[in-house]
């Protein structure tokens, strides 16, 4: 932040600086006219001009409002840095400069130097490679405006009233000091102009450094996370297996254990006393029937919620809205059918596809962009899930897609993949 | 809040419209530069006479325009009172340019190329000498419009000449004559061992180089051609020329004390010293005339006329106005007329020289037959060349003037011919 302030203080040092230049070479052709009239040199001094100068009074103030026309919009432009017409100010504040350098006769050759600091101080991104091309032809343009700057050169081309004649109409001391002075303002405002541009490449570096060492940082968290997450999945397995293996203790086991316990007792009885074999065998289908009860609701219990009590459409977007919070990342559902009514079954099976198949876009593929599309004709029902991601040419039938195809299965249905652009899944089952 | 709108937009287009028309129908003045003497070095006892008159005409069929100019400005200071004027962006809207001015004033662009604003307006040329408009002519653009012309004649003693049993054509001689009457005339009358009567007084080299019809210049001044064979051929001539009297120092006294059998004089000087009292003071002695200046063929211009001219600032604010001023002067035939009575030069206009009032002007009421006529002076004008007019024109002629003349009385002109181009065509690229 130091850094930023420091840039700024120099660029307004420039600033200053070429005010100061400005109003100094505009303030002496309006002293050397009047010491000129003075001293009836008119005719001396028109001789070595070789052209008529314009009104002096007029340059002297319309450069001083100019020049306060430009600080305005140089401010505005930084106050609102974000502002949808900045570039259309950049170009007005360079047309004002180049006023200014004709308005002054072209005394005043620093002025490139504040347009060179005005461009570069604006540009956000110096080293983006479109903004290299600027860069370029600016620096050739810039060139050329430098050399033209000399007026001496300059006035091969136009002829201008050149402040030089009329410093050289001064008594000597006294032009030797105007020159210095004049001199004096050049150098100060190149040393000026370097100093912001260094203190501004200063600060445009540490910005740089410190945004790679905040990534550096992100990425070592990511990395943490990451393994974080495979341990917690590994984790959820592992409970999830202790649940699985609880509940079938609990409900299967328990009942095969009262039934194989009743079957034994059973075989006893069924020869000693048929009446008690026969209450007993009622009991274990009473039993049995309590163990499908179980089954059934720890069955329900691993069911996803979603599903318990919503449709499946609205289940299937249930999924999605936590995705849609995730930046870089949309899932489309186009869910074309309509009110159809599944079994339980057909609607765990479709959702888990979809479920997996989304988790594989993201996790493998990389996805930005998923596209859900349930669809049907009179035979069959359709499901196609296609991403942008970085897809698969060679396909591996690992454990997802093995268990996708075995669980479809169960309801009848088909899958085909393709991974060359994108990856693609296509499910087809009958109505 | 729409109604607000429309009043307040009515009202300030109203006022915008009404300070329009106000600042179209306000008086307009316009500026002008002028000095009080003549143009050509002779006694001006008008003074502003014709300027006022012209102003107070067009001031009449312009009602709204006004015409000021700052008075007792002389000839000699008024490039300075220009140039101050020109440095504090004051320039006046029209000026008065002396011939040597205006390749000075036009090359710094104080002038405005007249050329867009004369095709456009048809402006009619044909009533003008070529050679006064020629002069205010910069780079191939009109720059200036002519104003009063002064071309160069040569006085003859016709006295003198008659004494000698040489008679004076009207119609000028060849410079051979020229040449050949004035050895004629170059002898010591009183046996005293000194001359004490010549052929010439004042007739330079540069007359002579005029006779040959030679350039010494190419128009833009670049370049120079002393070593040409015609400016050869006439300063060989001038080298005759001034061994006539090469003992003797014959200056314009001379002639005035009859002594001398013809004098270069421009028209100005004629019709100041040709009038009372001025004849009484200085010629009454002999009686003398005027005719063109001699050249080596009929056909060669030998006659240099000098022209003054008006210029247009380039920075004016009234530039149409300006302009109808500024042609106003030039090209009115009565204001020209005016000029012709008032001033010592000529009308640039040829309907206003061969208008029936000339006559009896150039006679300046006198009534012998020595007086210039309308027809000598058509003749006059007929043989009329203009001086070259770029930057540095009066320098380098100065400058070539000094080496040449040191070359006539060295007696070896042909010999540094070479060395003197060399140094000229130096002075011209500096």
């Amino acid at each position: 932040m130091k850094q930023a302030i420091r840039a700024t203080r120099a660029y307004y040092g420039l600033i200053l600086i070429n005010f100061i230049a400005l109003m100094y070479n505009a303030s002496l052709y309006l002293l050397v006219t009047n010491y000129v009239l003075q001293r009836d040199l008119s005719t001396y001094l028109l001789k070595k001009l070789n052209v008529v100068p314009g009104n002096v009074h007029v340059m002297y103030w319309s450069t001083f409002i100019l020049y306060g026309v430009l600080v305005m919009l140089i401010f505005y432009r930084r106050k609102h840095q974000e502002n949808k017409h900045s570039e259309l100010l950049l170009l007005s504040e360079l047309f004002i400069i180049i006023l200014l350098f004709w308005l002054t006769n072209a005394s005043y050759s620093g002025l490139i130097f504040l347009a060179f600091a005005d461009i570069f101080f604006s540009t956000k991104d110096p080293g983006v490679i479109k903004n290299q091309f600027y860069w370029g032809s600016f620096a050739v343009v810039a060139g050329i405006i430098l050399l033209l700057s000399n007026d001496k050169l300059l006035a091969i081309f136009v002829t201008l009233p050149s402040l030089d004649v009329y410093i050289n109409t001064l008594p000597t001391n006294l032009a030797v000091l105007a020159g210095f002075i004049r001199n004096l303002l050049v150098t100060l405002n190149i040393v000026a102009f370097t100093w912001s541009l260094f203190t501004y490449v200063v600060y445009m570096t540490n910005k740089q450094r410190n945004i790679e060492e905040e990534l550096r940082m992100m990425d070592s968290a990511n990395l943490e996370l990451q393994s974080y997450i495979e341990v917690a999945e590994e984790n959820a397995e592992i409970r999830e297996r202790k649940r699985i293996s609880r509940e079938i203790h609990d409900t299967l086991g328990h009942a095969l254990t009262g039934i194989s316990a009743g079957i034994d007792a059973v075989l006893v009885l069924v020869d000693m006393d048929k009446e008690s074999a026969k209450k007993q065998l009622h009991n274990l289908s009473e039993i049995v029937r309590q163990g499908i009860v179980d089954v059934r609701r720890s069955l329900n219990k691993m069911r996803p919620g979603a599903l318990e009590e919503l449709s499946l459409k609205a289940s299937l977007q249930e999924l999605i809205r936590p995705y849609t919070k995730i930046a870089n990342l949309t899932i489309e559902l186009d869910y074309q059918w309509g009110d159809a009514d599944f079994e339980k079954t057909t609607e765990i099976v479709i959702f888990r596809t979809i479920e997996e198949a989304i988790t594989n876009s993201i996790r493998h593929g990389q996805a930005q962009h998923i596209w859900l599309k349930l669809t049907h004709d009179e035979t069959y029902y359709y499901v196609d899930i296609s991403d942008n991601g970085r897809g698969c040419q060679d396909i591996k039938y690992g454990f997802g897609l093995t268990q996708m195809q075995e669980r479809l299965a169960t309801i009848g249905g088909k899958v085909s993949y393709q991974g060359d652009d994108g990856f693609k899944i296509k499910i087809m089952f009958f109505k | 809040m729409k109604k607000v709108a429309i009043v307040s937009g009515l009202i300030i287009s109203l006022i915008l419209a009404s300070s329009l028309f106000m600042w179209l129908k306000a008086p307009k003045t316009i500026t002008l530069g002028f000095y009080s003497d003549s143009s050509w070095g002779v006694r001006n006892d008008k003074g502003y006479s014709f300027i006022d008159h012209a102003i107070k005409e067009f001031e009449k069929q312009n009602p709204n325009v006004k015409i000021k100019y700052e008075s007792g400005i002389r000839q000699k200071n008024y490039l300075d009172w220009l140039s101050d004027k020109i440095v504090s962006n004051q320039t006046p809207d029209v000026y008065l340019v002396s011939p040597k001015d205006l390749g000075y004033l036009a090359s710094i662009g104080a002038m405005q190329n007249l050329d867009p604003a004369l095709h456009f307006s048809k402006f009619d040329t044909k009533d003008y000498y070529p050679v006064t408009l020629e002069a205010g002519r910069y780079n191939g653009h009109q720059y200036a419009l002519p104003l009063e012309a002064d071309p160069t004649v040569l006085c003859v003693n016709t006295d003198l000449l008659k004494k000698e049993g040489i008679t004076v054509p009207r119609s000028g001689f060849t410079l051979e004559e020229f040449y050949q009457i004035c050895r004629q005339v170059t002898k010591d009358t009183n046996n005293d061992g000194t001359l004490d009567q010549f052929g010439f007084a004042d007739y330079s080299w540069k007359d002579t180089v005029q006779a040959y019809g030679a350039r010494l210049f190419s128009a833009d001044g670049s370049k120079s051609y002393f070593n040409s064979k015609q400016v050869r051929q006439a300063l060989v001539m001038s080298e005759k020329f001034y061994n006539l009297q090469k003992s003797a120092k014959v200056s314009a006294d001379d002639f005035d004390q009859g002594k001398v059998a013809f004098l270069p004089m421009t028209l100005a000087q004629y019709r100041t010293y040709k009038s009372y009292p001025y004849r009484i003071a200085r010629y009454s002695s002999f009686r003398w005339t005027c005719i063109k200046m001699p050249a080596i063929d009929p056909k060669v211009k030998s006659t240099a006329v000098e022209t003054s001219t008006l210029a247009l600032s380039s920075r004016s604010k009234h530039p149409i106005l300006a302009l109808r001023f500024l042609k106003f002067l030039s090209a009115n035939k009565k204001i020209q007329a005016r000029l012709l009575e008032d001033s010592q030069g000529a009308s640039v206009l040829t309907s206003v020289m061969n208008g029936p009032k000339t006559q009896a002007l150039l006679a300046q009421g006198i009534k012998d037959d020595n007086a210039l006529t309308t027809k000598n002076y058509a003749e006059i004008m007929d043989n009329a060349t203009v001086t070259p007019k770029f930057r540095h024109y009066s320098n380098v002629m100065e400058k070539a003037d000094y080496l040449i003349e040191r070359a006539l009385n060295e007696g070896d002109i042909d010999a540094q011919l070479s060395d003197i181009q060399e140094q000229i065509q130096v002075e011209l690229e500096k």
